[in-house]
Formats: structure tokens, C-alpha cells, sequence
């Protein structure tokens, strides 16, 4: 569970102040699929970012499972990252000097993981976004799906409590943004929490849940009834 | 419990940080891999050569100086006189030292060659005429001590029987000393020429049996010639020698040696004894010391070029890829595993540089100084790299390459985790 109060995020260039996440409160229960929707300029990356812990709110807290985040140090926050959140960029963010495998195995080797349990879970994880065919190849060498699925794979062979995704088909052509989000609602299915930014409408209707912003703030707040997609 | 914890999470960012390592170097570009390890090994070169030349050169002067000329410890007379006194008592004396192996008694006194054979082509008679020492010596005690019919370079060293015959040092000879000083020396001269020798008022005529070059100025500027042809042409009765050079066990202590014959000479107040490096001019002595300097100088600068060039490397990798080192972050790779692989980097950029150099100066440089040593006026200078020396420069530079390497590592991964990956 995420419990967010008064989350604020002020930004200031010079003299101009942009309340980019005003006061927000709500709460995420844990295995929900969540979409924060809005134009560009609502503040749904930013939002993304404070939850993500990748940035520090100018007020209010963010809890997850009772953890009031705010108080971690900037190394507490990192090692929580690391254990417990998995992250899925709009560009795909895998390291090009490291193979399919290889980048799925980095988080893994940083928790202590021995090189060759992290290897075959990362064959697991890239088996679960069907790149089995992939695991040698290096980021040059795959197409901007492949890429991303590379991505998730590194965001999901942790088993995080949470998976953000930034805009992850934004970047896609539509066969590719459709294999993706297929990935995410099976992964939904197993319980993951999914906490997923994006400005495309047909993909944050197939989410449980649906966060619209504007101005920082949430003008609408979506549940589905029912789980099935 | 806090220190293990340290040390495992200090475990796992080294793993990580190799992990990292490997597959940049192993994926970069070789080419430019290959430059950068180029340049560290120019780095390291100079660090080693320039240093091991100019050290070489003054090595080579204290080297030549004490295999040909002073051997392990050389007796002179003290200032007062003009030989050394008792020399036979003194020879008794050298020959009861543990150490001794072998000696060899010269007789010295000013002496002038002169080339008559030489055609005039001005009316000065430059080239005819050369001023020089005459050592009267016993060319087998001599050979032993010093080895000085190794240096003939042509004709023959002298032998028992050579009773008017010489050898003559190269610095006397315009043919083999072009152009290393204004001096006078003799022209024409070649093995065979007769020349006339005068000491004082005596003269007569010998014949050049062999040339001699020991790289040393001391010698190549002196005349050989047997002791009794010499004490002959100058009515020397007397026993009394000018210098007793003596040549000791290998591995003895000179300083011992030295303090044996003080101690045990009564006429020890009538001679200076010197050790091989007693006997060296003070000036090769601070030339010696001067040349160390300016070594350590070039190896500083080169050290700090080397340094530079890491750095760059380091710091350009670092930038270029700052969005990879924040999404690193970002998914929870620590930012001293990071840095570690960056310092891993320019160690291995470092070590190869110093083996490549390494093996080069090791095998092919040093063995071809020692084959072609750089030729100067008072010496010849070959390269001096010691292990001990190598191991030291090399430990420098890998300590420069870790600190260039880290530094601009730290640099890009104390920013902001989210400006990073923004590319703010």
C-alpha cells in the first residue's frame, strides 16, 4: 500500500514558481494497476518521480507498506529503489555496453546475487517478456520493443512491491505499445502493482485505475469494477 | 556487525563495479582503447627513459672510471709527494688483504708525443704534437686489473716484449675524437706510425701498437707504454710507483679494504687511498646528481600529462555517458560501484601502458643501449633502468591513473540522480 498525503512539488526558475504537484492525497493498494493521465505539463512524470523516490516532494509524504519514505537518506533511498521499486523509462534506459542479459542482471549482482543465480533469472525475467532468443544480444542490436521489453525485464527480475513505467510506449509503434501493455496487465494479473504515466487514453483505459491530472492537481479519479481485461 | 556489513556491501559494489568494467573495455571501440593505452605508454617511457639516459650517462662515467681507471681501490701519492713511498712495502701489504685478487703498479710523468711524419700544411704544427700522461705499466698486472686490451680498437694491447711500442689513448688522436674539443691532438696517426716521445729532455722513438677507447677521459687521453722501456728513458731508479690500482673480490667491502691498509701502512700519512667512488671527480658526482633531477623532473611532467590524459579519458566517458550513470542510480546501482568501475577502467588503461613499456624497455631498449651506448665526450651512457625503478614509476603512475580516474567518476556521480537521466 502507498499512502501519499499533501504531496507538493514546487519548481523555481528565477523568479517564476510552477506548483507542478499540488497538495495531492491518495492511496495506492498494493497489486492495483494505477495510470496517471494528463496533458503535457500536468505533472504526471513529476508525480511519477516523487513516488519512484527518484526525486524529493517539497512537501508531504509518501509511505509505502508503513515506510515513511521522506525520512530515508539519499543511500537509504537508493538501496530501497534497488529492493523494492522497479523503474521503466520512456527511452528504454538500458546500458549499451551491456548485453540483454546483462542489463537484466545488474540489479540483480547489486543486491549480492551470485553471478550465476542472477543469470538465470534474468533469462527468467527476459523468457517472461519473450526475449528468450535475445539474451546475448546488445541494445544496438534490438528494435525499440525489444528494448523496452529489455527494460521491463530489468524492472520485474527483482520481484519489486512496485513497477513505475514513464511513458513506456511513448516511443512505439502500435504492435509494439500493444505487446507491451499486454506484458503489464499479465503482470497485473500476478499481483504487481503497476504505476504507469502516460498521455495515450486507449492504454490508461486498460488499466485498473485512472489518475487524471492537470495543473498538479487530480481532477478525476477512475476504478474499474472488475480486474478483467 | 557494522564493519561486515561494510565490507559486504563494499564487496559487492567492487563486483558490480568489475561487472561494468569489463564490458565497457571489452565493447569499446579498440581503436581508441588501443590510443589510450599508446599514450600511457609514452607516458610511462618517458618516465623511465629520460630519467634512465641521463642516469645512464652519469652511471656510465662512475662505471668506466672505476673498471678502467681505479679499479675497486686506487693509491696515489699524498700532494707532498711524487710517488708513493715504500711502494714495495705497500704491494706486500695490498697482497695480505682477504679480499685482494689482483693489482697493477703504474709509473705516471707528463710526456709529449710528436708525429714527424706528418706532411706541414700550415706553418703551425697543430696535429703534429700532443701532450699527454705516460703510464709505465705491466700490460699483464694491468690487463688484470682493468681489462684495458678489451678496449683496443685497433691493433693489439701491449705484451712483455714490446719494448718501443705504445698504446695510445683515442683523445689523443684527431681521427677519433672529432670534433669533441678545440684541443690539439694527433693527426695521421694509425697503428704502426712511429712517433717521438720526450719526457723532459729524453726522447726516442716507439711505434703505435694499438688504439684504445674506454669511454673514460682519464684514460683515452693517457700513452701506455712498459714500465722498464719507461724507467729507462727516465733514469728512474727507483721502486717508488706513481699509482697502485687494485682490484678486490667481488662483493668485498672497499670501505674495509680501504681502512686495512691505513690502518696497517706505516707510511699511510705519504698517500691518499680511495675507494672506486672516493676517486671520482666531484663533478661527475654532481653531474650525477644533477642528472637525477632533471629525470625526475621529466618524469613529473610526464606523470602529469599522463595524468591529464586519464582524466580526460575518464571525465569524457563519464559525461557522455552521465544519462546511463543516472539511470544506473536510478534503478539502484550504487554510486561508488560506478565509480569503481571508472577507476577499474583507468587502471587497466594505466597497467597496460606500463607492461607494453615495460616489455619494451626490458627487452628491447636496455639490450640495445647496451649494444649501441650513446656516445658523449667523457663517457658512453646506456640506459640504467633498474626493476626496483620500473616497479616504483610504474606503482606511481597506477596510483595517478586511480586518483585521475576516480575523480572525474565522482564528479559525475555526485549529480542528481533525475537532472542526470533528464539530461538537466
Amino acid at each position: 500500500m502507498i499512502k501519499i498525503k499533501n504531496l507538493t512539488k514546487i519548481f523555481t526558475l528565477g523568479d517564476n514558481t510552477l506548483i507542478a504537484v499540488n497538495n495531492l492525497s491518495f492511496l495506492v493498494p498494493s497489486g492495483q494497476f494505477l495510470a496517471i493521465t494528463g496533458i503535457s505539463g500536468s505533472g504526471k512524470s513529476t508525480l511519477l518521480y516523487q513516488l519512484s523516490l527518484l526525486d524529493r516532494p517539497n512537501r508531504g509524504t509518501i509511505s509505502i507498506d508503513n515506510i515513511n519514505t521522506s525520512k530515508l537518506t539519499s543511500g537509504e533511498r537508493i538501496s530501497y529503489r534497488l529492493k523494492n521499486l522497479g523503474y521503466i523509462f520512456q527511452d528504454y534506459a538500458i546500458l549499451p555496453t551491456l548485453t540483454a542479459k546483462e542489463n537484466v542482471m545488474l540489479p540483480l549482482l547489486m543486491q549480492g546475487v551470485k553471478e550465476n543465480i542472477a543469470q538465470e533469472k534474468a533469462k527468467e525475467a527476459l523468457l517472461k517478456v519473450d526475449l528468450q532468443d535475445r539474451l546475448d544480444h546488445l541494445p544496438s542490436q534490438l528494435s525499440g520493443g525489444q528494448q523496452q521489453r529489455v527494460s521491463i525485464a530489468r524492472a520485474i527480475v527483482h520481484n519489486p512491491k512496485i513497477l513505475f513505467a514513464d511513458e513506456p510506449t511513448a516511443n512505439l509503434d502500435t504492435e509494439s505499445s500493444e505487446t507491451i501493455l499486454k506484458i503489464f496487465l499479465n503482470l497485473h494479473k500476478q499481483g504487481q502493482t503497476i504505476i504507469m504515466a502516460t498521455h495515450e487514453l486507449d492504454y490508461a483505459k486498460l488499466a485498473e485505475r485512472n489518475i487524471e491530472l492537470r495543473d498538479g492537481i487530480i481532477i478525476r479519479d477512475t476504478l474499474k469494477k472488475s480486474k478483467n481485461h | 556487525m557494522k564493519i561486515r556489513t561494510s565490507f559486504n556491501k563494499l564487496k559487492r559494489d567492487i563486483t558490480v563495479g568489475k561487472f561494468l568494467a569489463v564490458r565497457e573495455l571489452k565493447r569499446n571501440n579498440p581503436w581508441s582503447t588501443a590510443l589510450i593505452i599508446f599514450v600511457m605508454s609514452l607516458t610511462f617511457f618517458n618516465m623511465v627513459l629520460m630519467g634512465g639516459i641521463l642516469i645512464g650517462l652519469a652511471d656510465g662515467m662512475m662505471s668506466s672510471f672505476k673498471t678502467y681507471y681505479s679499479s675497486d681501490i686506487l693509491i696515489k701519492p699524498a700532494s707532498q709527494n711524487v710517488s708513493i713511498s715504500q711502494s714495495s712495502m705497500l704491494e706486500s701489504l695490498i697482497k695480505s688483504l682477504p679480499s685482494y685478487q689482483a693489482l697493477s703498479k703504474r709509473y705516471t710523468v707528463a710526456a709529449i708525443l710528436i708525429n714527424e711524419d706528418k706532411v706541414k700544411i700550415k706553418d703551425t704544427e697543430i696535429g703534429q704534437r700532443v701532450s699527454g700522461t705516460l703510464v709505465g705499466i705491466n700490460p699483464i698486472e694491468e690487463d688484470v686489473v682493468t681489462g684495458l686490451s678489451t678496449q683496443i680498437i685497433t691493433g693489439e694491447f701491449l705484451n712483455d716484449y714490446d719494448t718501443e711500442a705504445i698504446v695510445i689513448g683515442k683523445g689523443l688522436l684527431a681521427e677519433y675524437s672529432k670534433g669533441s674539443s678545440t684541443e690539439s691532438r694527433l693527426e695521421g696517426v694509425v697503428v704502426g706510425s712511429r712517433l717521438r716521445l720526450t719526457i723532459g729532455n729524453n726522447n726516442t722513438e716507439v711505434s703505435v701498437k694499438g688504439i684504445i677507447d674506454t669511454g673514460n677521459s682519464t684514460v683515452d687521453n693517457r700513452i701506455f707504454i712498459l714500465e722498464s722501456t719507461m724507467r729507462a728513458l727516465t733514469n728512474n731508479q727507483s721502486l717508488n710507483v706513481n699509482e697502485i690500482a687494485i682490484l678486490l673480490n667481488q662483493d668485498s667491502n672497499n670501505k674495509q679494504a680501504k681502512e686495512y691498509i691505513v690502518d696497517n701502512f706505516p707510511y699511510n700519512t705519504d698517500i691518499v687511498v680511495e675507494t672506486a667512488e672516493e676517486t671520482l671527480p666531484k663533478a661527475i658526482l654532481d653531474m650525477k646528481k644533477t642528472f637525477s633531477m632533471l629525470g625526475n623532473i621529466v618524469g613529473v611532467i610526464s606523470l602529469v600529462v599522463g595524468a591529464i590524459t586519464i582524466f580526460i579519458v575518464i571525465f569524457v566517458n563519464a559525461i557522455t555517458r552521465r544519462k546511463y550513470i543516472g539511470i544506473m542510480k536510478g534503478i539502484g546501482i550504487s554510486a561508488r560501484a560506478i565509480e569503481i568501475s571508472y577507476v577499474i577502467q583507468s587502471l587497466f588503461y594505466a597497467l597496460s601502458g606500463i607492461l607494453f613499456s615495460s616489455f619494451i624497455v626490458i627487452w628491447f631498449l636496455a639490450p640495445w643501449f647496451d649494444l649501441h651506448p650513446l656516445k658523449f665526450p667523457v663517457t658512453e651512457g646506456k640506459l640504467a633502468v633498474t626493476t626496483s625503478g620500473l616497479i616504483l614509476r610504474g606503482l606511481i603512475l597506477t596510483i595517478t591513473a586511480l586518483i585521475s580516474g576516480y575523480i572525474p567518476a565522482k564528479m559525475v556521480t555526485k549529480q542528481n540522480t533525475l537532472d542526470a537521466i533528464l539530461g538537466r
